[in-house]
């Protein structure tokens, strides 16, 4: 996290603990500040410091709301520490859009409750901004707003503080807000490693071929793998094959399709609404950068085995590639017996 | 499991104290607060944060308990009463146990617990055949501590008895518990005398006329901030001495002298100590010439018995002139010892001492019976409590120091508030996560000191005032302190916002190399040799130490450049290099300097060549 990135957080909390000044809760806001400067003193691990930070702004936010603080307020201070950092990828004009379009989609609701700035922050989060009508989203949602304005409905308590409760735990991985607004169904589908990895770091066009030898005893493994240059394929499509061979002769090939592992980088901000890949079905889970330009590697974790028989070697090969399109494979694991 | 007992505690304290919709609207949050600790202890998981389970555990145990304590401070629907907190007290702190004992009782712990030990199994006070059987004995088995010896001071008896210089009363009172129950049913009683100890001081606050909401809000920062939480559940006798303390002083305001003579009474066979605490009291009691007799069997009876059991009736009588206002200093700033860092929110106690004749008469006669008991107590080289939590020998004052900030707490702005109480929440976690750190070495260094100049390889100890290894932070701090004595009326000056940014700064001059280098100090890198004298050697604090070097051990630190004097000793002298340039060291019979070149600020290597050396420090020219 950059020096720029801390004063802007830091110009966020003291806004809404300014919003709240009147209330005994202000103090407690603006003691994010000294807090998150104790979290970047004390907590070397970048990810761990990063957590830590986001957990308590979000709490700030939080305290905030309860405060009273006025919702507009609220969802322009969200708004901006959940898109517009890191600020050197800042696009200044479609993000100011993206804003005066949660506003408006604000000012349609008839109430404005804490409920509503939530709902409000998670449609300003998810908004993409290539292409470019894409910002007109939340526009469009403030007319459908409108339409149903006299619409009443009533949450249950213990809903609502549900609801409130995944909020400020999303809302806490505002470092990460790229990932969140991209990435969030992959959140189920983490699956680490278990045993030992080696690395591969093989690119394979179409008819390429990288094989290894296994080591005795080895019944199942993990190959992580990515595609390259492949963001338009759709979700199914062939991308190579893995040929396992067991020790006892017998051969079984497993198809690596669109879907068991997709484009590297077809989660960025830039790529997203264009790629036609789907998630990876199991995914490692690497993160690169932070903010509102973070985002989840599409390599996927496939496992092959073949009838539960030991396995002497494996032969992967690149297949239904287009031209420019590789198939990367990162690594291969033996799961731990 | 360590921290089970006190996510229970979270959800059955509050509903003591809350009812209809504060209670409801807690309710919910409590479990809100779950799911998003589920949340983000999986996502921690998904970002491969390296989180420290037990850290991320103790911290949300405490953060259930604050955010409970929180709606019973400011909650519109509450069941208060001295009672009802007194219980709510007793849950925590019994629920602090197993946190308290992940590692083994230590200091003058094991050493009450050996004395009660004696007397449910003997029914003496003679040790000699504790300490003999420990390696077998249910007592080295159930504490870990199979390493006791007699301590410095014991006496020892014309046939072998051997009796502990610690007072037995304690014990004494220990021994229903812990005949039940061993080390826990011991940690339960003290943990029942934290909760008499909440009851007492909150009926204090109402005869002194403390408003309900005061009391309300500041009742946790006090029972569950430092000192008093990490000695309600641990062995140690400042938790019933406050309790005692408190009923000694609302006993003679209430004129209720059976009160006051038990109490006191109690007082002082806790801890001989404290017959200075009562000699005072009693002066401020007796109205009768009956009282006075009972005042002087008061005086004389512990002070007889303990002086036959022990024979350490010298403890009284003041020491060194000068020492004394380093320790009183060190009392206010010090960084591991004073209650600025240790237990902030006492900072408003001090503010109410400067403001004397404005505070209740309870606050008053308390504080005027400590005078006598600090007075003896910051001039001793152990006046920072020795081998024990912080603020141990202060402790017994820690409640009637609250009742002055209850009385000031209307006037003090929310800003510095919410600072004391976010630090208080720093410490109590920390201290529950890390219990061993709650003991530190005398060395002029505290825990946060260091941890940051381990991170960071930068002195940043240097910026906490240390009364152990005076420093100019101590006389910076001390001026502070005078300053916001003297002009403070409600602190609205000192914003969260003004803190961070005093920090910052901080901050960034902690990274800069300093013109002061001790070399056992964290930020040093220790390639080899060994710390002098060793880390647990008893009253370190009286050593010069040093860092002992051995050909190919080196050290690496942050330093200016120029001439520099380097303090050491080495019975027969040694080669050193300081980035690659050897330096002879001469013979010393004790601790010598010599002159040495830093070739250029930043990082720099000292390396013994030949010999043996112990060296201390590095001073800039």
């Amino acid at each position: 996290m950059r020096i720029a990135d801390f004063v802007v957080i830091g110009l966020l909390v003291a806004a809404l603990a300014w919003c709240v000044r009147r209330t005994r809760f202000a103090a407690a806001i603006e003691c994010a500040l000294p807090a998150m400067l104790l979290a970047f003193a004390f907590i070397p691990e970048e990810r761990l410091r990063l957590m830590t930070i986001g957990a308590i702004g979000a709490a700030a936010f939080a305290l905030a709301v309860v405060a009273g603080c006025r919702l507009p307020v609220v969802v322009v201070c969200g708004v901006i520490l959940l898109r517009w950092l890191p600020l050197a990828d800042l696009e200044l004009l479609r993000e100011l859009i993206v804003l005066a379009a949660a506003l408006a989609l604000l000012a349609a609701f008839r109430e404005r409750t804490p409920g509503v700035a939530v709902a409000v922050l998670a449609v300003a989060v998810v908004t993409p901004i290539h292409p470019g009508r894409a910002m007109l989203f939340p526009f469009l949602l403030a007319a459908i707003v409108l339409l149903l304005r006299d619409w009443r409905w009533r949450v249950p308590a213990p809903l609502r503080a549900a609801v409130f409760a995944v909020a400020f735990a999303l809302f806490a991985l505002w470092p990460w807000s790229g990932v969140v607004a991209r990435a969030l169904p992959l959140f189920k589908r983490f699956d680490p490693p278990a045993g030992t990895t080696r690395g591969i770091g093989a690119a394979l066009a179409n008819g390429d071929v990288t094989a290894f030898d296994l080591p005795p005893h080895v019944r199942r493994v993990v190959v992580t793998a990515s595609g390259e240059n492949i963001p338009r394929m759709r979700g199914g499509k062939l991308l190579g094959t893995i040929d396992v061979v067991t020790r006892d002769g017998h051969t079984c090939t497993r198809e690596l399709n669109v879907g068991d592992v997709s484009d590297f980088g077809f989660l960025r901000r830039e790529q997203f609404i264009k790629a036609r890949n789907s998630l990876p079905k199991s995914t490692p889970f690497d993160v690169y950068g932070y903010g509102a330009t973070a985002f989840v590697k599409g390599n996927g974790r496939v496992a092959v085995s073949c009838e539960g028989r030991d396995l002497a070697s494996l032969r992967i090969m690149g297949a239904g590639l287009p031209a420019a399109g590789r198939l990367q494979i990162e690594s291969i694991e033996l799961p731990a017996r | 499991m360590t921290y089970a007992l006190l996510l229970a505690a979270s959800l059955a304290a509050p509903p003591l104290l809350l009812a209809g919709r504060t209670f409801r609207r807690w309710l919910l949050t409590w479990c809100g607060a779950w799911v998003a600790f589920g949340i983000l202890a999986w996502s921690a998981q998904l970002f491969r944060a390296a989180v420290d389970p037990d850290l991320a555990l103790a911290a949300f145990a405490v953060l259930l308990l604050a955010l409970g304590f929180a709606f019973v401070a400011f909650g519109s629907e509450v069941k208060w009463s001295a009672g009802r907190a007194a219980v709510a007290a007793f849950l925590v702190y019994a629920a602090l146990i197993p946190a308290m004992t992940k590692t083994p009782i230590d200091g003058d712990e094991p050493y009450y617990l050996l004395i009660t030990e004696s007397l449910v199994a003997d029914h003496d006070l003679d040790l000699a055949n504790q300490y003999r059987e420990l390696p077998h004995s249910r007592f080295g088995a159930m504490t870990h501590r199979t390493d006791l010896a007699p301590q410095q001071g014991d006496a020892a008896g014309t046939h072998g008895e051997q009796r502990s210089r610690l007072e037995p009363f304690l014990p004494l009172l220990l021994t229903p518990g812990y005949a039940a129950g061993g080390l826990t049913g011991a940690l339960l009683t003290l943990a029942l005398f934290g909760a008499l100890l909440a009851r007492s001081t909150l009926r204090l606050f109402e005869d002194e006329g403390i408003a309900d909401a005061t009391a309300r809000a500041l009742f946790p920062l006090i029972l569950f901030g430092p000192p008093v939480v990490f000695y309600a559940a641990r062995i140690w006798p400042e938790v019933p001495a406050a309790f005692c303390f408190v009923e000694a002083v609302r006993g003679i305001r209430q004129r209720r002298a059976p009160r006051w003579i038990a109490a006191l009474l109690a007082l002082v066979l806790l801890k001989l100590r404290f017959l200075l605490i009562a000699v005072v009291l009693l002066a401020r009691a007796v109205r009768t010439r009956t009282q006075a007799a009972v005042a002087a069997a008061l005086v004389a009876v512990p002070l007889l018995v303990v002086w036959i059991m022990s024979g350490r009736g010298w403890e009284l009588i003041p020491h060194d002139g000068p020492a004394m206002l380093r320790g009183l200093a060190g009392l206010a700033i010090d960084g591991m010892s004073g209650i600025a860092f240790q237990s902030p929110v006492y900072l408003f106690a001090l503010i109410a001492i400067a403001r004397w004749r404005t505070m209740p008469a309870g606050f008053r006669l308390g504080t005027s019976a400590s005078a006598l008991y600090v007075f003896t107590l910051i001039g001793r080289p152990e006046w920072h409590g020795g081998w024990a939590p912080p603020l141990r020998y202060i402790v017994v004052f820690m409640p009637l120091l609250a009742l002055g900030i209850a009385a000031l707490w209307e006037r003090v702005a929310a800003g510095p508030v919410a600072l004391a109480a976010a630090w208080t929440i720093g410490l109590v976690i920390h201290g529950i996560a890390f219990p061993w750190r709650l003991f530190h070495i005398a060395n002029g260094e505290n825990a946060v000191g260091e941890t940051l100049s381990a991170i960071w390889h930068s002195d940043f100890s240097r910026l906490f005032p240390s009364a152990i290894r005076t420093n100019f932070a101590l006389l910076v701090g001390g001026i502070v302190l005078v300053i916001m004595l003297t002009i403070f009326r409600t602190g609205r000056m000192l914003r969260p916002a003004v803190f961070g940014v005093l920090l910052a700064i901080a901050f960034w001059f902690g990274l800069q190399p300093g013109s002061r280098v001790d070399f056992e100090d964290a930020h040093v890198i220790h390639r080899g040799g060994a710390l002098y004298p060793p880390e647990y050697t008893v009253n370190r604090f009286a050593y010069r130490g040093g860092w002992e070097l051995h050909p190919g051990d080196s050290l690496e630190f942050l330093f200016k450049a120029g001439s520099a004097q380097i303090d050491y000793a080495s019975p027969n002298g040694a080669t050193i290099s300081i980035d690659g340039r050897n330096v002879v060291l001469p013979p010393t019979a004790r601790y010598g300097s010599a002159r040495v070149a830093v070739p250029r600020t930043g990082r720099v290597i000292l390396g013994c060549q030949a010999g043996a050396v112990n060296v201390d420090r590095i001073t800039h020219e």
